[in-house]
């Protein structure tokens, strides 16, 4: 009896002008994000890097110096110190946010009436932009006539200079900051949490399980890939805070709260100095990249997936 | 059918990511109508005049400031327009961080036509070739450096080339609560007040109630005007051969007034955006103030009590700041004609009408300084601070190209002083080493 044969050659030419046909789509499809990735992420950091081995000024004439930026900052006291507030901002900042954004979201997943409205009002921080809030806590802030210090005056509490002290200058622009972000962290851990089969817990109940164990043996491991990608992404942002700082207090008291990004947006557009600037970007995305393998695989052997 | 819709939604996104990347450039040398001659106004004062007639083209400007100046130079503008009907000016109205924006610019080749500059930009802007040499434009315009200030170009130049030109300037006087000091019964200050009298005076309006100051003598701001009205009122040479000397004897003691103005609790610790002393004022909190004249705007408009100016307190001697925006043509300008005839309009006396009528800031001529219809109340301060305006060590600092960093690093130390952390000794001691060991090397 005559078989058909499925693999002729018009078969498969048909097959592979298909599968060409779906590549194209596909690629066509990705084109809009990968050229704005190519033209703005990609190209950038590729220049930072050829830019921080000139002496450039933006408005002069680049003038090649080998590593000689490099040279000079790790002898910037300034950078220095502006190093050591970013590693310190990334140490307070980020467990507190998102320690608060569990928190949260743990309460969000509560089944009461009206929790909806509860949940818009946590998200609307994160729609708000930073230069907004930032411009609000100034004034919140305020030593003089802030609503804090108001507040803290019926306690018989003197005036706290919340931005001008450089012993607490960093705290106060962290805790405006978890303010604020705390939303988004919040929504995807609690789309993590109500994820997590009720049948899970149901089983759980029939062992007599107290609220508290459930927290640690059902919720805690089996959120943990949502809550690998907030910590990766969390400490990411955290390294490279600018705009809070830019509105808040221009890096000062002194140079309590100057920040990488900080100093590097100044030296490149207030000092001219973009290729030394340059150098600072090149030396924040080493330290990036180095701490998010680490985080990487430290976290990663942690995170369950549910089968 | 489907996959042309997917073709066609594809370009579609890809084509939108583009468009915020279009220059910006202005368009030159268009001539949208014919230009319809008008008649020369009677009460029209501008030599430039004659020089407008068959000029046409596009040309765009740009500036910062408050939204009060926006609507004064959208009125500059227009009038202008009305005057040379053939030209159109573009107003690139940038209210924050404007010289990121013009440095950006500047890069990418597409500078607008004129735009302005501080007095302390100048040398860099003029070191990267990005401005045209003003001495032609002078020439053709006299009646700009006519009757200016002694001194007032100086401003402008880089290695003795005009490169820009200052548009009006203000000097630091003292802002005084009128209502406090008859509350108080103290007489309102004089010319000849010194830095011991506004101590004293600090000290006598400043209350406490309840361990809080519930207002305060005076307010300071961390700002260069305020540094270089301390320090040069005792004649300190803070800036000397090329170097920072900010740990002279005088200078010192210039700073020391100002720290102990709040270690006395007579003013609080400045805030960084200085925002917070103008508003201390406003709601009446502050007795003494010393500004600028941009601040005159918001006093008239929202201060509830009586207001007026003083001079600054004389030290050993006396010298006032000089602050000012230059105005500079893009050396790369194809309308630079254009760009210069209505340079010359911005700085006659029709042209200073509109944007000096607010109070913003004082006259560079001495003619127009006297006018009451361009320097409205408070005046008399101003004008008594035009007899020594300019500090000799600020032009020289200035001159280095240098004097945003050497602004930060100073801005930086004396912040540690107001705060309490350091002594105004070590601050002025840790600036000369860090300017002079990595600045001005």
């Amino acid at each position: 009896m005559a078989s058909v044969n499925t693999n002729s050659p018009k078969k498969k030419t048909k097959n592979m002008t298909l599968h060409k046909k779906d590549a194209i789509s596909g690629y066509m499809f990705i084109a809009p994000a990968l050229i704005s990735f190519l033209v703005f992420v990609l190209y950038p950091v590729i220049a930072s890097f050829v830019i921080s081995g000139f002496n450039w000024g933006i408005l002069g004439t680049p003038k090649f110096i080998g590593l000689e930026n490099y040279k000079t900052l790790f002898n910037d006291p300034v950078f220095i110190e502006s190093l050591k507030n970013t590693f310190k901002w990334v140490i307070i900042y980020v467990p507190f946010s998102i320690l608060v954004s569990l928190i949260i979201a743990l309460a969000m997943d509560m089944p009461l009436r009206g929790i909806g409205f509860f949940r818009t009002m946590f998200y609307l921080p994160v729609m708000t932009p930073m230069v907004v809030c930032a411009l609000l806590f100034v004034w919140i802030y305020n030593t003089e006539f802030g609503v804090l210090n108001y507040v803290l005056s019926f306690f018989d509490i003197s005036a706290i200079g919340w931005l001008s002290d450089k012993r607490i200058s960093l705290i106060s622009i962290a805790l405006m900051s978890v303010w604020k972000h705390s939303g988004y962290n919040m929504l995807i851990l609690l789309s993590a949490l109500q994820g997590i089969p009720d049948s899970l817990y149901e089983a759980a109940a029939l062992d007599g399980i107290t609220p508290w164990r459930k927290l640690i043996d059902i919720k805690l491991p089996l959120i943990m890939p949502s809550m690998y990608f907030v910590v990766l992404t969390s400490v990411i942002d955290a390294f490279q805070v600018f705009t809070e700082v830019f509105i808040m207090t221009k890096g000062g008291p002194g140079y309590s709260t100057h920040t990488v990004s900080y100093y590097l947006f100044a030296n490149a557009f207030e000092y001219g100095k973009m290729g030394y600037a340059c150098a600072m970007a090149v030396v924040m995305f080493i330290i990036i990249l180095v701490v998010t393998l680490i985080q990487d695989k430290i976290m990663n052997k942690n995170v369950q997936y549910d089968s | 059918m489907k996959k042309l819709i997917c073709i066609f939604l594809v370009l579609a996104l890809t084509l939108s990511l583009t468009t915020a990347c279009s220059s910006s450039a202005p368009e030159t040398s268009k001539t949208p109508e014919t230009p319809v001659a008008t008649e020369k106004p009677d009460d029209l004062k501008w030599d430039g005049y004659e020089a407008s007639k068959g000029l046409s083209g596009k040309i765009s400007f740009m500036h910062f400031g408050d939204d009060y100046e926006r609507q004064m130079y959208a009125d500059l503008i227009a009038a202008y327009e009305d005057l040379v009907p053939g030209v159109e000016v573009e107003q690139v109205y940038t209210p924050g961080d404007y010289y990121t924006k013009l440095q950006t610019l500047a890069a990418s080749k597409t500078l607008p036509d004129i735009f302005w500059l501080s007095e302390g930009r100048v040398k860099e802007f003029a070191d990267a070739g990005l401005m045209a040499d003003l001495t032609d434009v002078l020439e053709k315009y006299p009646a700009i450096s006519d009757g200016m200030f002694d001194g007032a170009l100086d401003y402008g130049k880089a290695d003795g080339i005009q490169y820009c030109i200052p548009k009006d300037y203000t000097s630091y006087v003292m802002y005084i609560n009128v209502d406090m000091f008859k509350e108080a019964g103290i007489p309102i200050p004089t010319s000849d007040w010194t830095m011991d009298d506004y101590m004293k005076l600090s000290g006598e309006l400043t209350k406490v109630a309840n361990g809080r100051t519930t207002q305060y003598g005076t307010a300071v701001n961390n700002y260069r005007a305020d540094w270089i009205n301390f320090m040069g009122n005792y004649d300190a040479p803070w800036f000397k051969d090329g170097k920072s000397n900010i740990s002279d004897p005088n200078a010192v003691k210039g700073l020391k007034v100002q720290a102990d103005l709040i270690k006395n609790g007579y003013a609080p610790a400045p805030g960084t955006t200085g925002e917070s002393e103008d508003r201390l004022f406003i709601i009446g909190q502050i007795a003494m103030y010393p500004s600028g004249r941009w601040v005159v705007p918001s006093f008239i408009n929202e201060c509830d009590f009586e207001w007026t100016a003083v001079e600054f307190p004389k030290g050993t001697t006396r010298v006032s700041p000089f602050i000012t925006a230059n105005v500079a043509i893009n050396s790369q300008s194809s309308s630079k004609e254009i760009a210069a005839n209505f340079l010359s309009f911005q700085l006659s006396q029709t042209g200073l009408g509109y944007t000096l009528s607010s109070g913003l800031s004082v006259p560079l001529y001495e003619e127009l300084i006297t006018d009451k219809n361009i320097l409205a109340e408070p005046a008399e301060a101003f004008i008594a601070t035009s007899n020594y305006i300019g500090d000799k060590e600020q032009v020289e600092a200035l001159g280095t190209g240098k004097w945003s960093e050497y602004n930060s690093i100073i801005s930086a130390e004396l912040s540690l002083v107001f705060e309490g952390s350091q002594t105004i000794e070590q601050a002025a001691a840790n600036i000369d080493k860090k300017a002079n060991e990595t600045l001005f090397k």
